[in-house]
């Protein structure tokens, strides 16, 4: 198991440059990273499954986008087939720069879904849970309980069906849930009651930061400015300069990630055991970052290379810098080095049981 | 409504609508706007995913920041907590029935327990899915704000308790509305991969683009989704017209026994 930070780094850099990228070219040098990564997860997990039917269902996503794209897009020189002028929306030529320009678009977004797929197999719910931000702690808190309480209401709701079952009521059709879920409710109901009764009896309140008045008035008027600048950035962006929306967008971002880290100081709480950085854990992150890092300066510096538009520009085979294809694969660095280091004899023992760590004396 | 309430709400409306900003902006780059030809609004286009994920998880962020700022009490997060539990559960009913179980206790406890509340429980239940499910990812913010906006909304509907049928045919069909609204909502985060813009000069008139856009969106919708959403749509009015009346009538007699003491006592 690898330190579910470092996994977020690495789901965060891939998820970056697949959504900055239609190159297919990287994005196929992102595929393999992440097959590579999906190898070293997936046969842990029973999760798997689920995922593999999510990405054929993608598959098929993606081969609908091709035609669509294809067929709503007329622009381009090499003509495949005619379609009448008259038809709305559809009517005119197919162009094959517009099927390949289609093709590159679902290509993007099936990587994607691949990405999330490994990164989901690789971490679980509690260990995500631990790492929210302390400034949203209190969401955090509202989570878990709904976490810790699932199992509970799964249990409840099998005793619930149980109990009309022996009152002769048959589950056939979902009108028949009623009887179902309201005995359900209730009982949470009746249980978050308890549950608030002995948080506050443990003397848990809703405030939890010790910010004295102004400088919450400080704050509360922050993130409202915060999220001003942000909604006048993209107004901006779509409706005159480009370069001065980023800029705005970029402070309003600023501005709500200091409040949000000043929140986040403020709140007190104590973590109780600390996640272990392994040995492969290093690496994973340098590559990571270093892929994100050339990913996004060569986006900024030469968007040609990273895009691929032929339906635009009517370049058909798009642009391939050997340098960056390098960096890109470094996102395969958790693949190999779970292939190399973390592999089953490890984890057997010399009996060829699995040996557990909470087995103490 | 005391002073946090009003911040919060405040909070909620300014990001909602930066929201609602973000969800629109793939179909306002049209090319004539950002000034430039069809190379560079295709460029912005295709650069547009990352930036309203960025833009739709930070108001996110700060909705759910505004409770660490205090806006909660515990009774509120325990019962929060307890119901997201309660919603999360009734997805796990395979099918479309599931996913219009998600939409039912929003819509109701939304309209009984007000605006941010009914936020909270949207959002935070598809948040618990996603943990449990293991079905983290880009789409999770889309997701979370729009079925927040659903409790939300619905807080907005005028209290019927005095006409109760009238009151269930209202959120019936406001359930109906929201299945297809959602729908629509979900299906532009991964627009922009779907749809390419024309080169600008083909248009004449600014705007040209943004009506041509929206109906090859109208198009992509009614071929590709509508059918599925037809199905959940149906799903929610059905079960919110079958449980609307006992759920309101449990909602409220918890109403006086979790929110009793729900005053501020600094203004007092």
């Amino acid at each position: 198991m690898r330190n579910p930070l470092v996994w977020l780094l690495w789901a965060a850099s891939a998820a970056v440059l697949a959504l900055s990228m239609r190159n297919p070219l990287y994005l196929t040098l992102i595929v393999l990273a992440t097959w590579l990564v999906y190898l070293g997860v997936a046969p842990d997990t029973p999760m798997a499954g689920g995922w593999r039917a999510l990405l054929r269902l993608g598959l098929i996503i993606w081969l609908i986008t091709i035609p669509f794209g294809a067929l709503m897009n007329h622009t381009g020189e090499i003509v495949l087939l005619s379609l009448p002028e008259n038809w709305p929306l559809i009517g005119g030529p197919v162009t094959l720069e517009a099927v390949l320009g289609g093709a590159a678009s679902g290509y993007a977004l099936w990587t994607l879904l691949f990405i999330f797929a490994a990164f989901n197999l690789a971490t679980d719910a509690s260990q995500l849970m631990r790492m929210a931000p302390a400034f949203l702690y209190q969401a955090g808190v509202v989570a878990t309980i709904a976490l810790t309480f699932v199992p509970q209401m799964l249990q409840s709701a099998r005793e619930i069906r149980e109990a009309q079952r022996i009152r002769g009521h048959h589950f056939r059709n979902w009108r028949d849930s009623l009887p179902l879920a309201m005995p359900l409710l209730t009982t949470a109901f009746e249980h978050a009651v308890q549950l608030a009764e002995s948080m506050e009896s443990r003397g848990l309140s809703g405030e939890l930061t010790d910010l004295g008045p102004g400088r919450t008035r400080l704050l509360r008027g922050s993130l409202a400015l915060g999220l001003l600048l942000l909604m006048a950035g993209l107004v901006l962006r779509i409706t005159w300069i480009q370069a001065a929306g980023d800029g705005i967008l970029l402070a309003g971002v600023l501005l709500m990630a200091g409040v949000f880290w000043q929140l986040g100081r403020h709140s007190r709480r104590t973590r109780y055991g600390l996640q272990i950085w392994g040995p492969g854990d290093g690496a994973v992150a340098l590559g990571s970052v270093v892929a994100l890092a050339a990913g996004v300066l060569a986006a900024r510096s030469n968007p040609a290379l990273v895009s691929y538009a032929p339906h635009v520009d009517g370049v058909l085979i798009p642009p391939f810098s050997p340098t960056l294809g390098l960096a890109v694969a470094l996102l395969a660095v958790p693949g190999v080095v779970s292939l190399v280091q973390d592999r089953p004899p490890s984890v057997k023992g010399e009996d060829g049981r699995p040996v557990s760590s909470d087995t103490l004396p | 409504m005391s002073d946090r309430n009003r911040w919060s709400h405040l909070v909620l409306m300014m990001a909602s609508l930066v929201g609602v900003l973000a969800f629109l902006y793939p179909f306002l780059i049209d090319g004539s706007g950002s000034g430039g030809a069809g190379a560079s609004s295709a460029a912005a286009l295709q650069q547009s995913p990352l930036l309203m994920i960025v833009v739709v998880g930070l108001s996110l962020a700060a909705i759910l920041a505004t409770l660490g700022a205090g806006a909660m009490n515990a009774r509120m997060v325990a019962i929060l907590g307890v119901l997201t539990a309660a919603n999360a559960v009734l997805r796990a009913v395979p099918g479309p029935a599931g996913f219009a179980a998600v939409f039912t206790l929003p819509v109701l406890c939304g309209y009984a327990y007000g605006a941010t509340f009914g936020f909270l429980l949207g959002s935070l239940s598809l948040l618990v899915s996603a943990l449990i499910g293991g079905g983290i990812g880009p789409w999770l913010p889309y997701q979370m704000l729009a079925l927040g906006w659903v409790g939300m909304t619905s807080a907005w509907i005028p209290d019927l308790r005095r006409r109760p049928r009238t009151e269930v045919a209202v959120l019936s069909i406001w359930a109906l509305a929201w299945g297809f609204v959602f729908g629509a909502i979900m299906n532009i985060w991964f627009w922009p991969y779907i749809y390419a813009p024309q080169q600008s000069g083909m248009y004449w008139e600014r705007g040209q683009g943004l009506i041509e856009s929206l109906r090859s969106y109208a198009v992509f919708y009614v071929v590709t989704s509508l059918w599925w959403d037809l199905a959940r749509a149906s799903g929610n009015a059905l079960l919110t017209g079958l449980m609307a009346r006992p759920v309101l009538t449990l909602l409220r007699r918890f109403e006086r026994r979790f929110f009793f003491a729900w005053t501020d006592q600094t203004s007092s």
